[in-house]
């Protein structure tokens, strides 16, 4: 069964001991802020139960930065989606990585409280993971090389660091 | 209250902070010192008054409450704090220190001025810098020790690795637990 990733900061998911009233199975709601919707969808990437195109998809985010940094991301199981109603629908990915922009999906017809529900689902059962910067810039910079990305499609911030 | 100027503005700029609207909470006055006036050839030092230098600062911060920052894409807040760094250089970062060291900022806007002091390039504020994203892997929130760790880890430098080993004998969170010692294995490599 494949994956959905989405673009997360790490740190909004912790159970953080500087918020003491927060109980321990409650989100932070600044969580919802890596939620934000737009015309009631959500951005996603669908990824590969073997995660092997999971650093295409981490490239294809990168691409669209200002400038590299890392990467933190949730992963989950796209039949959870299911269970809370959410559909997917493939909306290809305006990336300067085209060979991953088929990837993209849109979380769609999200609701208020189908919102919360994902964000449940994220806290409860998602992976949170991070690729550090460092990697990221190998990642883009092997896109670069190997053809998938043409440096002049990407920040000049970024740009620079590859040259 | 708002930073003037918008994200068209040329990041060697600094914007001016005045104060447009109110806030709930009461701001220390905020006076329409642009810190441009600041001689560029005095890039490290700053010869307004420390009370306005630290009106100003604060100001900026307060403001970035309102943003909503996302890793890799730069916002209004970093570009002044870059901007800022620059052209006041240890003035600048005393008064962020004093911000962020005696938790007089909201923890989300100190870990995001934390990730760009590790990113910003600016060799006369280095080793300031890379002491305060140090000194910030103790900081009671944990939001606020991931900004400094993402902010050594784009420093890259091996004398943080001692800090490092630190921070990991005393974290509770078992995530940033995890993150600290993968860049630990980053410096090491």
């Amino acid at each position: 069964m494949p994956l959905l990733l989405r673009k997360i900061r790490k740190s909004k998911w912790y159970k953080n001991e500087s918020v003491p009233w927060l109980q321990e199975d409650q989100i932070q709601a600044d969580a919802l802020g890596d939620l934000v919707t737009s015309s009631n969808s959500l951005s996603v990437w669908l990824v590969n139960d073997d995660q092997s195109n999971l650093e295409q998809v981490v490239v294809a985010l990168a691409s669209t930065c200002d400038f590299v940094s890392n990467i933190d991301y949730a992963l989950f199981k796209v039949e959870l989606l299911s269970g809370i109603g959410i559909e997917i629908e493939p909306n290809e990915g305006l990336t300067p990585y085209s060979e991953a922009n088929h990837w993209h999906r849109d979380l769609t017809r999200i609701t208020a409280r189908k919102l919360i529900k994902l964000a449940e689902l994220i806290y409860t059962d998602a992976q949170r993971m991070r690729i550090p910067e460092k990697k990221v810039l190998g990642l883009i910079k092997d896109a670069v090389k190997n053809k998938q990305i043409d440096i002049v499609d990407l920040q000049e911030n970024i740009a620079k660091k590859v040259r | 209250m708002r930073i003037s100027g918008s994200s068209t503005q040329p990041t060697n700029m600094i914007p001016t902070v005045r104060l447009v609207s109110s806030g709930t909470r009461p701001i220390k006055a905020v006076n329409n010192d642009k810190i441009s006036d600041v001689p560029r050839e005095a890039s490290t030092e700053f010869h307004k008054s420390p009370d306005a230098l630290y009106s100003i600062i604060e100001a900026i911060f307060w403001a970035g409450r309102e943003e909503c920052f996302e890793d890799g894409l730069q916002s209004t807040f970093s570009k002044t704090l870059e901007s800022l760094v620059k052209e006041c250089g240890k003035d600048a970062l005393e008064v962020i220190t004093i911000l962020i060291v005696y938790e007089r900022v909201e923890p989300e806007v100190a870990s995001e001025a934390l990730r760009w002091l590790g990113r910003i390039e600016h060799l006369e504020s280095y080793e300031y810098r890379r002491w305060l994203l140090e000194r910030s892997l103790s900081s009671f929130s944990s939001r606020v020790r991931d900004g400094a760790l993402l902010g050594l880890s784009s420093m890259d430098d091996k004398r943080s690795i001692k800090h490092l080993k630190v921070a990991i004998s005393r974290e509770t969170n078992s995530e940033l637990e995890a993150d600290m010692k993968s860049l630990v294995e980053q410096l090491e490599s």
